[in-house]
């Protein structure tokens, strides 16, 4: 390479120097073995399994030109459904008055029988006597003005679902101060009591100490559904509570350790303890208090 | 013929290019009415381009041969997706720079040259004697010095430089041919060749008067 400068001509190009890497070329044979290969590799892609995506990309090529407006339809057709339906249950009365669980759960449409007929509350205990299948649709009509009907069109249920999913989702708590999903067990517990009281009641009935310590409760063969739920905890707490105090002194047990018997006889004896409870057990005549 | 078609035919360089594109384009239509075999007189038409582009992009003859095949494999199971809205040969070539570009990414850290030989024709010889007097084996070994050098100052570029060099100045294809294949306009076609020149002629300095 050294006498290269010397003998290298003025007319010697850039564009020449590139026209030798035009000339690079394989020799003649190579093209056999490409050919062989290249069917090798033809046939197993012709024989190789496409993947779903692959499909797919196969039939959004081929909307090819409407995919635009198609594209442009959809996003429209999605922003209306989503002002239509993406109001509070309390913005649209009508919504106000499908949108409640009880209704969706039920299958049931809301029908104003009288002009001061008001759709069932969520919020409002619901407290359903128990009585045979067949007269259950009557006490609901009578006691809550609803009458049953066949189940919704699918357009329906999405109305119904919608604002009810938005106040999930907004995580909010009604007047009451029930969260969405206590709501909704409440909803269908309500339903199911319309539909299998015998169940419902054997789902709600109190057991054990519950049924020896509040005896009237069970007499009463009610269904109780979780929107009552908290209006009966503080009953069975204070019930619990007072087994708890006519029980005598606080008994610790033997194999806990001697500061934590101190400390809990300390914190026994303060006022307002009770107030600290996070959950009260009851097994046999053993009493379990967590704070 | 739809409007996008007219429009693609439109900016087709020469009439010698409208030709063929007419040419491949009945072609595509009888692969794509199920004519597997017509598929073959595709390949043996623009292996040989092809292979020579992607060949100077990743300067290995293996991959090179690799890329080509993985090339038409692709082109043959998309051929019906093909609509003729730019010409086949921009569309192949579409799809061969992609490949490579994907593979020269993917293996950015391990290059390996492996060149073929330059073939000795009357133009190509001219300019060999022009750079040297050398005969017989000293000539071979020039030769092979001055390629190792070509291929090192390609290299040097960057992918996007080395592609417009390549599809241009060895390929020959026009400013509007290779913005179509590389995606971008004209004006950033030209202004890529202008500066991929001047970086290789400043590396190549040596060998130019």
């Amino acid at each position: 390479m050294s006498d290269r400068p010397s003998h290298t001509p003025s007319r010697v190009t850039l564009g020449d120097l590139l026209r030798l890497k035009r000339a690079e070329r394989p020799p003649p044979e190579f093209w056999g073995e490409f050919e062989r290969q290249l069917r090798q590799k033809q046939l197993a892609a012709l024989v190789e399994k496409k993947s779903w995506w692959h499909e797919l990309a196969v039939a959004y090529s081929r909307i090819g030109r409407v995919r635009l407006p198609l594209a442009a339809t959809a996003v429209l057709a999605l922003t209306f459904l989503s002002v239509r339906y993406y109001t509070q249950p309390g913005d649209d009365p009508h919504l106000a008055a499908v949108g409640s669980p009880v209704h969706q759960a039920a299958g049931l449409t809301a029908v104003q029988s009288h002009e001061d007929a008001k759709p069932v509350s969520v919020a409002a205990p619901v407290v359903l006597d128990r009585q045979p299948a067949g007269q259950t649709s009557t006490s609901v009509e009578k006691s809550t003005g609803l009458v049953a009907e066949a189940p919704p069109a699918a357009p329906e249920q999405v109305s119904r679902v919608i604002p009810w999913l938005g106040d999930v989702l907004e995580n909010r708590a009604d007047a009451s101060g029930l969260t969405p999903s206590a709501r909704s067990i409440a909803a269908n517990l309500a339903t199911a009591a319309v539909i299998e009281p015998e169940l419902v009641d054997a789902i709600a009935r109190p057991r054990g100490f519950e049924e020896r310590a509040m005896p009237a409760m069970h007499r009463r063969h009610t269904a109780e559904v979780l929107p009552t739920a908290a209006a009966v905890a503080e009953p069975r707490r204070a019930l619990l509570l007072a087994s708890f105090e006519s029980a005598g002194a606080y008994v610790p047990e033997p194999s806990a350790p001697e500061h934590s018997k101190r400390s809990v006889t300390r914190y026994l004896a303060q006022d307002g303890w009770d107030r600290t409870i996070s959950r009260l057990e009851a097994e046999g005549t053993r009493f379990s208090i967590k704070f | 013929m739809d409007l996008t078609k007219v429009i693609g035919k439109t900016l087709t360089a020469t009439p010698e290019r409208q030709q063929e594109a007419d040419a491949d384009w009945e072609v595509v239509r009888k692969v794509q009415a199920g004519d597997v075999a017509a598929f073959d007189k595709l390949i043996l038409k623009y292996r040989e381009r092809i292979y020579s582009v992607v060949y100077n992009l990743c300067a290995n003859r293996e991959d090179a041969a690799d890329l080509t095949q993985c090339t038409f494999i692709k082109a043959f199971q998309s051929v019906n997706r093909f609509q003729g809205q730019s010409s086949f040969f921009t569309w192949l070539y579409r799809i061969a720079v992609n490949a490579t570009l994907t593979h020269l990414r993917k293996n950015k850290l391990r290059t390996f040259f492996s060149f073929d030989r330059i073939t000795e024709e009357d133009k190509t010889s001219e300019i060999i004697d022009a750079l040297t007097d050398k005969t017989g084996a000293d000539r071979e070994t020039f030769v092979k010095e001055l390629q190792e050098k070509l291929n090192e100052a390609l290299q040097k570029l960057s992918i996007n430089h080395r592609m417009v060099v390549t599809l241009f100045e060895i390929d020959g294809l026009s400013h509007d041919e290779i913005a179509k294949i590389m995606g971008c306009s004209v004006g950033t076609v030209r202004s890529r060749l202008h500066y991929a020149k001047q970086l290789l002629q400043a590396d190549l300095q040596s060998y130019l008067r």
